[in-house]
């Protein structure tokens, strides 16, 4: 644990940091996309979705493949500021089977660099990535267990306890005194803990579509919009 | 008239015609010019004058042949000399003409003039079909045996094989379409006979993209056809030599014809009795002025400004047609069918109205029009010259015309236009650098054609009037570019675009790139189309037209919409196609296009300062309009001349401060950019902006003060806060999409699919981030930021402004927005601003005292943490 009180208040009252409370933890949400769990010293990332360029520019899409580069270099500052016993990263966290063999040297020493820098850190597994591409450091797993609560890719709709997924890339768009702001955001209600996407491609499913509707209803979800580098309460 | 063959003479005697003037020394000084610019007003038989001298040569070649066979020798060149002798075989006696053309006709397959003499160029596909059908006609009546054929991307691929293999004597075609011929392996041979080219329209090519890019395929021609001859027609121009600069080619001259102007136009604004609007564009409260100006004339074409306009303009005509006059809708997003159908009715006079945007506006010949009426303001005076010309294609009677202004600024530029009309002056676009992101292009297309090294490519571009001053190293960049991406880019395999042979000359490196390269050639970057199918039943339908993706996108199942001049409920979206039902209105959405705004031209922003300036001259407005600016005067102040009016007021949770520029939309676009910038830095929270072609509002949560205002209006904002600005700025990206595709970074079309503009904006945007990190100086980000500054941004009359006015803002402090202020702030489109403001805002919405209760509970955990 790096953070100080000090730190943390300049944070929060620069809206760059907000605290809720999921699953009985205190959680700081913070305005780049991760969420960070003082009382364990966790740091929770999702959908890195690294080499994503490399993947869509294999089908001809004219992209440069420095996603992942630019993805790490965000991590590691955040990763920098917070020094966390644990990081879990939620899955899809490569785009794809080939992603290993697609990334420069440069971005896979840094890759590893990072990933041993940390105490432990947990590879659960996506949809995009069922098994973890050979030669990285961390540990592949399912899903990781605190307490009451289950950090796994994909929502399980048969599960009793308190579930912290990826997955759907949220997005908001929202009206404040007649103008319009979108962004990426974190939402929740009682049983589920949705965390937005952290890769440099990813794009956001918005959370008013039917599908998330029909994860999160209106009524019972409290979200927290990303904008700016700021982040607050919708 | 002795230039003129018999039959020729014969031809214009049966039509009761005579060879005007001009169309004379035309066709006498045909082989004393290489270049031409025939500059005359609508009416004047300008295409036939064009054509007369190519088609008098092939007439002259053929008799020739004819007489060469006699003389039992084939080399046409030497009897080319004896012209006279050609003269002496044409008789008057018509019977023995047709007869000898006969014959012609007979041994036309042997000899006549062989391959392609005279290439026609027209900036509009529609006007090659015209100009087919109307040279056709004058052919076969003389019986000449002169092949016409057009060329355009419409052609069937078939038609354009059996082209280049034997090419018509006179080939019809467009920009693009020249451009994909000269990227032939054959060019050379396809064009090396060339005697003319004639390109239409041509004050429309003047300082725009597509004018340089046909500047240079120009050039290119005259390599493989040295001496093929120029021959420019226009419309009246404000500056005839300009033109004539950009028509002869950096190395050559002019010679300028100047047909005297017919009578001028009888132009008239509106006068409603209903209430005129504040706001808005559709001119609702006119359309019984309207429907009766139609009613009373034969025929009329009523042109709006944009397709959504023209959609929802004749909806309310249809809604007003008591006496079910036949009005029809004319707009590019047509279908071809329904647009040839409505062209074929007008043609025969079954019409009496069309509603039309700038589609309209060039060449087609309508025949018997005899009212136009421009809704909407008219933006430009040589562009409303060109609209009202389109009535009475005859010299010698006046054209009449009715401006109907939608709101009430509007009214002022109509006037504004009037008087210019009577003054008998135009606005004129000063020439332009030509666009760099097309010399890649270029540089590809030459090297498909032959393999060729970068100092004869250079040499030659240095011959295309845009391109004279390019410099030496963009260039080398630009062919470096062309040649593997540049250093950001070369480890790509797709950006190896060329390979260097062992004699130092390049060419593409394979196949592919050729065909990509064909694919894509142009200027124009289509915002993505979805083509509509009206559905009957089933899937079966007919398809009437396209409309944009984005708007295609926002429609969920059973949203109605206005297309085609019926009202349509959206189905689906099936294979990059819109299905849609006839259905009946439910608030029917307009499809809306992007790019059809069109800029205040500054010669008219001057006119309506200038009124607004002197009182006298308001008798000539609408009473309305007069009560408006008196209001005006009273509650705030009139803008003058001499300084820019700045008003501020609270409304809706905010402060606004409007800033009356009257220099267009870009211009104050680009200074709302700057000043929030600015604002931002002083703390005064801006919020969003909106522009229109008159003026700027800007929102902000503080207010501000006449000091601080005198920081703002500042020229030294084009330093600083330009520079911050443009780094970042939406603008950049969207005009380096432009860029990237002209430039053959991206491609829009690959083998049969088109990639959508989302697709397309998504890489451009990732590609344009990924070199502003690892490569500042690639040449295209110095194209996209030139090309910004061009078309986007129009910072030359932004500085003009800025220096103009220093010091001379005046700041007038209201309660509420004044009735100029009113139609500006009610403009919807406003642009956010990041930044304090926005997160100003925010604040007020978010739940914060929650964050802090709990900040708290943190707090233990660490304090905790720490003591472990």
């Amino acid at each position: 644990m790096a953070i100080t009180d000090a730190w943390l208040t300049e944070k929060v009252s620069r809206r760059h940091i907000t605290i809720t409370k999921y699953a009985d933890y205190l959680w700081l949400l913070d305005a780049r996309g991760v969420a960070y769990l003082p009382a364990c010293d966790w740091l929770i990332v999702s959908d890195l979705h690294l080499e994503k360029g490399s993947y869509l520019r294999s089908y001809a899409n004219p992209l440069p493949s420095l996603d992942s580069t630019a993805t790490l270099t965000r991590l590691e500052s955040i990763i920098d500021d917070y020094k966390p016993l644990r990081v879990i990263s939620l899955g899809d966290s490569f785009h794809d089977k080939h992603s290993m063999s697609r990334m420069t040297f440069d971005d896979r020493q840094h890759l590893c660099r990072l990933v041993d820098s940390v105490n432990e850190w947990m590879w659960v597994e996506g949809n995009h990535d069922p098994d973890l591409p050979d030669g990285i450091p961390g540990t592949p797993c399912f899903e990781v267990v605190l307490d009451n609560m289950v950090f796994r890719h994909e929502v399980e709709t048969s599960e009793t306890r308190a579930q912290v997924i990826g997955h759907y890339h949220p997005k908001k768009r929202t009206t404040i005194t007649r103008r319009r702001y979108s962004g990426k955001c974190f939402t929740n209600n009682e049983n589920v803990f949705v965390m937005p996407a952290f890769g440099q491609f990813t794009g956001g499913l918005d959370i008013d579509e039917e599908v998330m509707l029909t994860l999160l209803p209106k009524r019972s979800r409290q979200v927290f919009m990303l904008y700016d580098n700021i982040i607050f309460k919708v | 008239m002795t230039s003129l063959p018999s039959v020729f003479a014969h031809w214009f005697e049966q039509k009761g015609w005579q060879l005007r003037d001009y169309q004379h020394t035309m066709l006498v000084e045909k082989d004393q010019h290489d270049c031409t610019l025939l500059i005359a007003p609508t009416g004047a038989g300008k295409t036939l004058s064009g054509f007369l001298p190519s088609l008098v040569e092939l007439a002259e070649t053929f008799g020739m042949s004819e007489l060469a066979e006699a003389f039992g020798t084939s080399e046409l060149d030497e009897i080319s000399e004896n012209q006279e002798l050609v003269k002496k075989t044409g008789t008057s006696e018509q019977a023995e003409i047709k007869a000898i053309n006969k014959q012609a006709t007979k041994g036309k397959e042997k000899d006549g003039f062989n391959g392609l003499h005279t290439l026609y160029i027209s900036p509009l596909k529609a006007l090659t079909q015209d100009i087919h059908r109307n040279l056709l006609q004058p052919i076969e009546e003389m019986a000449l045996p002169i092949t016409v054929e057009t060329r355009t991307g419409d052609t069937p691929s078939h038609k354009r094989q059996r082209q280049r293999k034997k090419p018509p004597n006179i080939l019809l075609t467009t920009p693009e379409s020249l451009m994909l011929m000269l990227s032939y392996a054959d060019a050379d041979k396809l064009f090396g006979k060339l005697k003319r080219v004639i390109i239409d329209e041509t004050h429309s090519l003047m300082a725009n993209k597509r004018g340089d890019f046909l500047s240079l395929a120009l050039a290119r021609l005259s390599v493989l056809s040295p001496h093929c001859k120029r021959i420019g027609l226009s419309a009246t121009v404000a500056f005839p030599e300009t033109l004539g600069a950009w028509l002869a080619g950096s190395d050559g001259v002019a010679n300028i014809v100047k047909v005297k102007a017919g009578e001028k136009p009888k132009v008239e604004m509106l006068h409603s009795k209903a209430r005129m609007p504040f706001g808005g564009f559709m001119a609702r409260y006119a359309i019984d002025d309207i429907y009766q100006a139609i009613e009373n004339a034969k025929t009329t074409l009523v042109f709006v400004n944009t397709r959504a306009q023209s959609e929802l303009l004749f909806q309310m005509l249809w809604e007003a047609n008591k006496a079910a006059l036949p009005i029809a809708l004319y707009h590019g997003s047509l279908s071809k069918e329904q647009r040839r159908k409505t062209e074929a009715m007008m043609a025969s006079g079954m019409l009496r109205a069309i509603v039309c945007t700038s589609a309209l506006e060039l060449g087609i010949d309508w025949g018997d029009v005899d009212k136009v009426i421009q809704v909407g303001a008219p933006k430009g005076v040589s562009r409303l010259l060109q609209r009202i010309g389109r009535a009475n294609h005859r010299l010698d009677e006046p054209s009449e015309a009715l401006l109907v202004p939608a709101n009430r600024f509007e009214a002022l530029e109509c006037q504004a236009a009037i008087t210019a009309i009577e003054k008998g002056e135009l606005d004129g676009e000063s020439p332009q650098p030509g666009a760099l992101d097309i010399v890649p292009q270029f540089i590809l297309n030459c090297l498909c054609s032959r393999a060729d090294n970068p100092d004869t490519l250079y040499k030659e571009i240095l011959t295309a009037t845009p391109y004279q001053g390019l410099d030496r190293d963009d260039f080398d960049k630009l062919w470096q570019f062309t040649q593997d991406g540049g250093s950001a880019l070369n480890a790509y395999e797709r950006y190896q675009r060329l390979t260097k042979n062992d004699d130092g000359t390049y060419s593409p490196a394979n196949r592919r790139v050729i065909q990509r390269h064909r694919q894509n050639i142009g200027t124009i970057v289509e915002a993505g189309r979805l083509k509509v199918k009206r559905i009957r039943r089933g899937n079966q339908g007919k398809i009437i037209g396209e409309v944009e993706e984005y708007f295609a996108q926002q429609l969920t199942p059973g949203d109605t919409f206005y297309f085609a001049g019926e009202v349509l409920r959206f189905e689906a979206i099936r294979d990059m196609q819109l299905h849609a039902k006839p259905a009946k209105a439910k608030e029917p959405k307009i499809p809306s296009y992007a790019g059809g705004q069109m800029p205040l031209s500054t010669y008219l922003a001057e006119g309506v300062r200038a009124i607004l300036a002197t009182q006298k001259s308001w008798r000539a407005l609408p009473a309305q309009v007069q009560e408006w600016l008196k209001l005006q005067q009273s509650f705030s102040k009139l803008p003058s001349p001499d300084s820019v009016l700045v008003e501020q007021f609270p409304f809706r949770q905010a402060h606004y401060t409007l800033y009356y520029t009257f220099d267009g939309r870009k211009a104050n676009q680009t200074l709302g950019m700057l000043l929030t910038r600015r604002m931002e830095k002083m703390g005064i929270k801006p919020l969003s902006f909106s522009v229109t072609d008159y003026g700027l509002s800007v929102a902000s949560v503080n207010a501000i003060t006449q000091g601080q205002l005198q920081q703002l209006f500042q020229p030294d904002i084009l330093g600083d806060e330009l520079e911050d600005w443009m780094l970042q700025a939406p603008m950049l990206k969207r005009s380096f999409r432009q860029v990237a595709v002209v430039s053959g970074l991206t491609e829009q079309r690959y083998h049969a699919s088109q990639k959508t503009m989302k697709q397309v904006t998504f890489s451009t945007d990732l590609i344009y981030d990924t070199l502003r990190e690892h490569d500042r100086d690639h040449i295209l980000l110095k194209v996209a930021r030139a090309d910004a500054e061009r078309e986007l941004l129009d910072l030359r009359r932004l500085a003009n402004l800025l220096i103009r006015y220093v010091d001379s803002a005046t700041l007038v402090n209201l309660e509420k927005p004044s009735p100029m202020a009113i139609p500006i702030v009610l403009d919807v489109r406003s642009e956010q601003v990041k930044g304090a403001g926005a997160q100003a805002i925010i604040e007020q919405a978010n739940l914060y005292a929650e964050a802090e209760t709990m900040l708290d509970e943190v707090r233990a955990l660490l304090s905790g943490s720490s003591v472990e």
